[in-house]
């Protein structure tokens, strides 16, 4: 197995143009709430956790490729988790409005997305701001299930590969590529956040806040597809 | 090439090149996105079956980018071809699909297209 095999490549060509072409679309108020959301502890925090989220959708990805990849089948596999990617579309809705009414200064959330276990405390340690950043990591993991038609059509590669390792690798590489315009999303956002932050950050809120009903709507829709 | 055929009744057939006739079936019916689905090609021309040929369906949403969604059809003999493969449910709402059907007999190369809905 050489990572220049046409199938690696068109995974990480793919989460790359899909990624400015597709996912933007979908995740880009996702990584924009994310990275509002830690920017009041600075540019660096808010990219810090932007980094944190997207770690952690690539290994939900990386999972789901392995799991497709050594069923073989991606319609068994998906068919089991149709429940738990229409929750994730409510959860993602329910933690963007959450997160839409902080940033706007309607809600004070003050952590309370954080995780604090042990190992999240010692290895925060080990980083500035590190604890509101790392908060984003299991909600990237979580949010990896996310429906999405793109990453269907990886999955539905890596389950071609019959292999936990490739398809795994498949759905690694599609993550890898859609990093750059998830982040780019994200920067995107602190830069407006931070230069209109007087003036038009609450709208960003606000925003956000319609981007997580907007999911909602959409977690509705897909549960009545069910 | 806006052939005006239900894909979710019946095989629709178009015209690959002068005196080359393809169809193209999906199956079972109706078309649904996440589901195995069967995709059967029967290629013909004015001498009856053309066997021998590479026939690849590329799946694909018009408007969005949804990766490549290709698959290799595999030659059963008398003309026909069959592969399998997956079309990923969009969960936006869209339900509109591009089937473009890459036959190449020979040196000769075609390609036709299909529009279909799936449930």
């Amino acid at each position: 197995m050489t990572l220049n095999e046409p199938l690696f490549l068109a995974a990480v060509s793919g989460g790359l143009l899909g990624g400015f072409g597709h996912c933007i679309g979908m995740c880009g108020p996702i990584v924009s709430a994310v990275s509002l959301k830690s920017s009041r502890e600075g540019t660096a925090a808010g990219m810090a956790s932007v980094a944190f989220y997207n770690v952690g959708r690539v290994l939900t990805y990386s999972a789901l490729g392995a799991a497709m990849g050594a069923a073989g089948s991606f319609v068994n596999v998906t068919g089991r988790l149709a429940h738990i990617q229409n929750m994730a579309l409510y959860v993602s809705g329910a933690v963007m409005v959450l997160m839409g009414l902080d940033i706007a200064g309607l809600l004070r959330l003050s952590g309370r997305l954080e995780i604090q276990g042990r190992w999240i405390t010692r290895l925060a340690g080990r980083w500035g701001h590190p604890r509101t950043a790392l908060a984003f990591l299991p909600l990237g993991l979580w949010l990896g299930l996310l429906p999405c038609g793109l990453s269907y059509t990886f999955m539905i590669a890596a389950a071609g590969t019959a292999d936990a390792l490739r398809g795994g690798l498949v759905m690694f590489l599609f993550g890898l590529g859609t990093v750059p315009a998830m982040t780019s999303a994200g920067a995107l956002a602190l830069l407006v956040g931070t230069s209109l932050r007087n003036r038009l950050y609450r709208m960003g809120g606000v925003l956000v806040v319609l981007s997580g009903l907007y999911l909602i709507a959409r977690g509705i829709l897909f549960h009545a597809n069910l | 090439m806006g052939e005006d055929c239900n894909l979710h009744e019946q095989a629709c057939a178009a015209v690959l090149a002068p005196g080359v006739a393809v169809t193209l079936d999906i199956s079972p019916k109706p078309v649904r996105a996440m589901t195995d689905l069967e995709f059967t090609v029967s290629l013909s021309d004015r001498n009856g079956p053309v066997d021998g040929a590479q026939v690849a369906l590329d799946l694909s949403m018009p408007g969005m980018f949804m990766g490549e969604n290709r698959s290799i059809l595999s030659g059963l003999g008398n003309g026909l071809y069959q592969g399998k493969g997956v079309i990923p449910k969009c969960p936006s709402g869209k339900t509109l699909w591009r089937g473009d059907l890459q036959v190449q007999v020979g040196d000769v190369t075609g390609n036709v297209w299909f529009l279909f809905s799936v449930k």
